[in-house]
């Protein structure tokens, strides 16, 4: 649950600022990514762990409302639901804290007991916010299942190559990039060369976002650009989510990895023209009408 | 014997994080700890004189959202009176953010919300349940133009007012005269005379100064130094019971709920200071906010125990 401060200004130790204005959605990389998945098409089913707390009410109503199967969506008692408190002030200057919560109390029992969910999935979309452990155990466990794996390392966590050269595709930006490989990306240049060192790691496939460079791939010997949309940009909030979820969703159909790309990126574009994180993630028939619109 | 007690005032969800560190502008701080507790000086001093054993009824503004929801549970599981609690749509509960770190220092930020949207309008509505009560309190967190309103409404409708002026807003003295009791510590003393304030002799000398314009009474709370009574004919100073404090939050919220209910029911001026100082003294020794707020057999066995 994101927890959205708006002060005059951000408090100092020790100080009280008043006249905040308040605000509270949901979000987190997983539900931000199931729900563009499910609005893109895609049949989605979320796992995850929430609290037993109002905001896990809300959260399941929202993925409800976006026909996401939450027969996964485990609760546990004695934790809050993971929450985000963002400051931001009249200059658009944010401060971030985050407590996972109930989100690293998802434990092996619950990917045991979600797992005739995974067996069927056509794809497994993961996120770099996962508690390390279970992102391992998840990994393995799919490794085992020979299931096909995304994974879009945001925030950037240490893996080993044995994790790494499992994923059928790897999906990470600039900054991910920088922190994998110990040294600044910046650019489409360096971007580029990066995800070409990446995929000898991950060989299924590489693709890095570039935001209004687009978005680059690398898998085998195959190398292409997909150039983003231009559009006028509002809120880049959430726009990697909404392209990972999208491109989930376009794989499973059985587009070309290169179609998928041009359709995240579709989906992406429409989502940074809107503000806010949910309000702002497109349908299915957005996403086709626009590409329509650009052909 | 009339036991009611109406309190006017702010409600608010306290957004509690603790970090390892304080993000700085554009920083993302991961491994925090949350939690939500129920505040605002309002909801906190109504809840200490229901659980003091008044008869409370609660008058303030929430928006229509869970966490309105959630203190509506909450004031009924204490037996509070929410048939003048309004809901606005369109606004936030009152919320508080407060990211503490390792150190124990804090940042907060509060955002208002529905309590600056209580108006003329509810009280008008809440008018035959406030013209009911016995002691009206109020707070400093109010809208300086909805505290200026009360205050005219209960005096021409020659009311018993108690208030708590925290934080210290500046008031005239037209609205100060019909205040029957002025409850304030040091700090807010010293804003409200506009210097400040050391030692004893001082506390004593800002009483009388206070006194003149309040012509009920005043009482400045010095926490563990205990607080000093100025009424039209007494002069005392109550010593503070000596606990072991953990947490001293809303400890002078406990303070003013339940000095209202010892006033309500009859109780001596210092008597009522007593009861409140050990409700207080309860508080201060308990972690959490609303948790921390002691119930009536609690006072009256820490009274026994303490005489």
């Amino acid at each position: 649950m994101d927890l959205v401060m708006k002060v005059p200004r951000i408090p100092q130790p020790g100080q009280t600022v008043p006249g905040g204005v308040f605000s509270q959605s949901a979000g987190g990389k997983g539900f931000n990514q199931a729900l563009a998945a499910a609005r893109a098409g895609g049949d989605v089913s979320f796992i995850s762990c929430l609290g037993t707390d109002n905001f896990a009410e809300d959260i399941m109503a929202r993925l409800e409302e976006n026909n996401v199967d939450t027969i996964n969506v485990f609760q546990v008692s004695g934790v809050y639901t993971g929450t985000a408190i963002i400051t931001v002030d009249d200059q658009g200057e944010n401060s971030i804290s985050i407590a996972p919560g109930a989100n690293y109390h998802l434990n092996e029992r619950h990917i045991v007991k979600a797992s005739p969910a995974l067996q069927e999935a056509r794809v497994i979309l993961l996120q770099g916010e996962l508690h390390p452990d279970i992102l391992r155990y998840v990994l393995q466990w799919t490794s085992k299942e020979k299931k096909k794996v995304m994974l879009n390392l945001a925030p950037a966590q240490p893996l080993e190559k044995e994790y790494l050269n499992r994923l059928a595709l790897l999906v990470i930006n600039e900054v991910e990039a920088s922190e994998l490989l110990g040294q600044q990306v910046i650019g489409p240049d360096q971007s580029k060369k990066a995800a070409e060192t990446l995929a000898h790691i991950s060989r299924g496939g590489v693709i890095i976002s570039m935001g209004e460079n687009g978005s680059y791939l690398v898998k085998g010997d195959l190398k292409e650009t997909v150039p983003a949309f231009q559009v006028k940009t509002v809120d880049i909030t959430g726009a990697g989510d909404v392209y990972c979820g999208s491109l989930a969703a376009a794989l499973v159909e059985g587009m070309s990895v290169l179609e998928a790309m041009r359709f995240a990126t579709a989906a992406a574009a429409i989502s940074v023209t809107r503000l806010g994180a949910q309000p702002s993630i497109p349908f299915r028939h957005e996403i086709e009408r626009f590409l329509a619109s650009r052909n | 014997m009339n036991r009611k007690i109406a309190v006017v005032g702010s409600s608010n969800i306290d957004l509690i994080m603790q970090v390892p560190r304080f993000p700085v502008p554009g920083e993302t701080v991961p491994d925090g700890v949350f939690t939500q507790t129920f505040g605002g000086k309002g909801a906190n001093q109504a809840v200490a004189a229901a659980r003091a054993g008044g008869e409370v009824l609660f008058v303030g503004c929430l928006g229509v959202d869970r966490f309105a929801e959630e203190f509506m549970e909450r004031f009924a599981e204490d037996g509070i009176d929410t048939t003048a609690v309004f809901q606005e749509p369109g606004i936030s509960t009152g919320t508080a953010i407060i990211m503490v770190n390792q150190e124990g220092e804090n940042l907060i930020s509060v955002a208002p919300g529905a309590n600056y949207r209580l108006n003329e309008r509810h009280i008008a509505k809440a008018a035959r349940k406030l013209s009911e009560a016995g002691v009206i309190l109020l707070q400093g967190e109010l809208h300086p133009d909805m505290l200026r309103h009360i205050l005219k409404w209960t005096s021409e409708n020659d009311k018993k007012v108690l208030l708590n002026m925290a934080p210290a807003q500046h008031l005239e003295e037209e609205y100060l005269k019909d205040v029957n009791l002025l409850l304030v510590n040091e700090i807010e003393a010293g804003i409200l005379v506009k210097r400040e304030i050391h030692g004893i002799d001082e506390i004593k000398q800002v009483a009388e100064e206070l006194a003149i314009s309040v012509r009920g009474g005043v009482i400045i709370s010095l926490g563990a130094n205990g607080s000093y009574v100025v009424t039209k004919d007494l002069r005392q100073l109550v010593p503070a019971y000596k606990v072991k404090a953990v947490d001293t939050t809303a400890a002078g919220d406990v303070y003013c709920g339940t000095l209202a209910t010892a006033l309500v029911e009859g109780m001596e001026p210092l008597d009522a200071v007593r009861f409140a100082s050990a409700a207080a003294a309860i508080s201060v020794t308990r972690h959490g906010t609303q948790p921390s707020i002691p119930f009536r057999s609690e006072i009256e066995h820490f009274l026994a125990s303490h005489n």
